[in-house]
């Protein structure tokens, strides 16, 4: 991967104002965890039900559709990416950094409320397993989420509107409670990778996979969208 | 030859923009010529790759840049779009420039290319806070920083002050005196006149002139030419004679100075003179009137015009 260009992409997504709003979002998985910690009715149950139907079908995607979107449509918007493209690199080392910075920019950005859920979700069934898997779960979300938004952005005008309403009514709504479309969701994998940490009880809409096989799906679907982008690139005729 | 275009058309939707253009150019800076929407920013975009032709062949360097991205380490382009990314210094934005085009020595060459268009002394101020001047010259030294063989830009004098713009010209002219190819786009035509040997002229997305600026006059040797002539008491006799014998046009004295319109240059230039003698005027001074670009260039696109699309 091409570093120059990672670190351009990582500047342009996390080191400005809209990061410190965008990191609020997962500050409500947070409160969450403080209302249940502070009710004392905080458990691995509670936390998997926290993450399995808020934090990776709603908060995560929604991280990820507004810094994906903006990791290469933003660039060709403001045509910073002619120069980009007056490079002698072919158009997938162009598209790769800037969908791993993207994915990086919303790992980081949910990393303080993941951190602040993990730390408030103690007890007997809850163990350091769990909070791996849970950051297993949101970093092959955010890279798999932040590929697919990135693709979006090349393919549609309006990604942002047309990735909000894949969020809230497919991955947040539909996919997150209709077991006939637990197979079809990016936020279903997610919750495979977070259940392989957490008792079996507390599954919820989880496809019938492994927490491995679930991340790998995850990593393929990222790789897939990445060298989409990057044939979208080569084909498409800069402004 | 450095960039071919082979009877390229381009066209969005029902909109043409290009329409079965053919040139050819060699080392030296050659200006794009046209009014807004003539199709220069998307003939350079074609040149640059960044877009395929609906019909025909585009080859720069000998190579398809769509196809062969190699070929982006001999080419420099400025683009006419603003963007730029404003947390970058301009030094870091050109350093970065230079690493992608596997230069070398990203930040001598970076160095050198920000001096080359007088930035130094701004280099370590991020270019967001930069004037439409500054950003640029930003745009130039990135397209220099790599010492390419074909420059594209696309409207460069754009923003740029008159030192400033008079600083560019030179360094495009220098340039084109060292050998590199260089296209420069713009509607400025004195500024051309002034940077190209040679214009490619563009109206409605046709090609309707090529060449060194004399040979774009012979190609339309027949459009009316004006002379404003200085025969003293005389100019009034010399008109009658000169519309007498089919030579003008229209005449008019205009300062008592005569002003002749004529379509046959040669046969008016063969016979001023002995007409003048035989008059017992003395012709002291003949000049023609709208010899310069911009009378080629106004009569090239009012007569493309007139033909229509």
């Amino acid at each position: 991967m091409n570093g120059p260009l990672f670190r351009l992409a990582l500047r342009r997504l996390l080191l400005r104002r809209r990061s410190v709003l965008l990191a609020l979002a997962p500050m409500l998985a947070a409160l969450i965890a403080v209302v249940q910690a502070a009710g004392g009715t905080a458990n691995a149950k509670e936390f998997a039900s926290v993450m399995e139907q808020l934090f990776l079908p709603t908060i995560l995607p929604f991280l990820a559709l507004v810094i994906g979107s903006s990791a290469i449509g933003e660039e060709r918007d403001d045509a910073t990416i002619l120069y980009l493209a007056s490079t002698p690199l072919p158009r997938l080392a162009i598209a790769l950094p800037a969908i791993v910075a993207a994915a990086l920019t919303t790992i980081v950005l949910c990393l303080p409320g993941l951190a602040i859920v993990i730390a408030l979700s103690p007890g007997d069934d809850f163990t350091i397993s769990a909070a791996a898997w849970a950051l297993a779960s949101v970093v092959a979300g955010a890279c798999a989420y932040s590929a697919a938004f990135g693709a979006l952005s090349l393919r549609v005008k309006r990604p942002v509107v047309i990735g909000l309403v894949y969020v809230l009514f497919w991955e947040g709504s539909i996919a997150t409670f209709a077991p006939s479309a637990r197979w079809l969701s990016l936020g279903a994998y997610a919750r495979a990778v977070v259940a392989g940490g957490l008792p079996s009880s507390t599954d919820f809409n989880v496809p019938a996979i492994g927490s491995l096989a679930a991340a790998a799906v995850l990593a393929g679907l990222a790789a897939v969208a990445t060298w989409w982008c990057g044939r979208r690139l080569t084909r498409l005729e800069l402004p | 030859m450095t960039l071919v275009f082979r009877g390229v058309s381009k066209w969005y939707g029902d909109t043409v923009a290009l329409a079965e253009v053919s040139f050819e150019l060699t080392p030296g800076v050659t200006g794009l010529l046209g009014h807004n929407g003539a199709g220069k920013s998307t003939a350079l975009a074609l040149c640059a790759g960044f877009a395929d032709p609906s019909t025909g062949t585009v080859r720069v360097l000998g190579c398809d840049p769509r196809r062969e991205p190699e070929v982006y380490r001999r080419i420099g382009i400025v683009h006419d779009r603003d963007g730029l990314w404003p947390f970058l210094t301009a030094r870091e934005l050109v350093e970065l420039m230079a690493g992608l085009r596997d230069v070398p020595d990203p930040r001598q060459a970076a160095a050198e290319a920000i001096a080359s268009v007088g930035l130094e002394d701004a280099a370590e101020r991020r270019v967001g806070g930069f004037s439409k001047g500054m950003r640029q010259r930003v745009k130039l030294a990135q397209a220099l920083v790599h010492s390419p063989e074909l420059l594209l830009l696309d409207e460069p004098l754009n923003g740029l002050d008159p030192v400033q713009r008079r600083h560019v010209v030179e360094l495009i002219r220098r340039l084109g005196a060292e050998g590199r190819t260089v296209v420069v786009s713009s509607h400025v035509l004195h500024e051309v006149e002034r940077m190209a040997h040679r214009v490619v002229v563009l109206v409605n997305g046709r090609l309707v002139a090529e060449g060194e600026t004399g040979a774009i006059r012979d190609l339309i040797r027949d459009r009316p030419r004006t002379l404003r002539i200085a025969a003293g008491a005389a100019a009034q006799r010399l008109a009658r004679e000169l519309v007498g014998e089919g030579l003008a046009s229209g005449v008019r004295i205009d300062d008592g100075m005569l002003v002749v319109e004529t379509a046959d240059m040669d046969a008016l230039g063969r016979r001023l003179m002995p007409l003048a003698r035989d008059l017992g005027a003395s012709v002291d001074r003949v000049e023609p009137l709208g010899d310069d670009l911009e009378s080629v260039y106004t009569y090239l696109t009012d007569h493309a015009r007139g033909r229509g699309r």
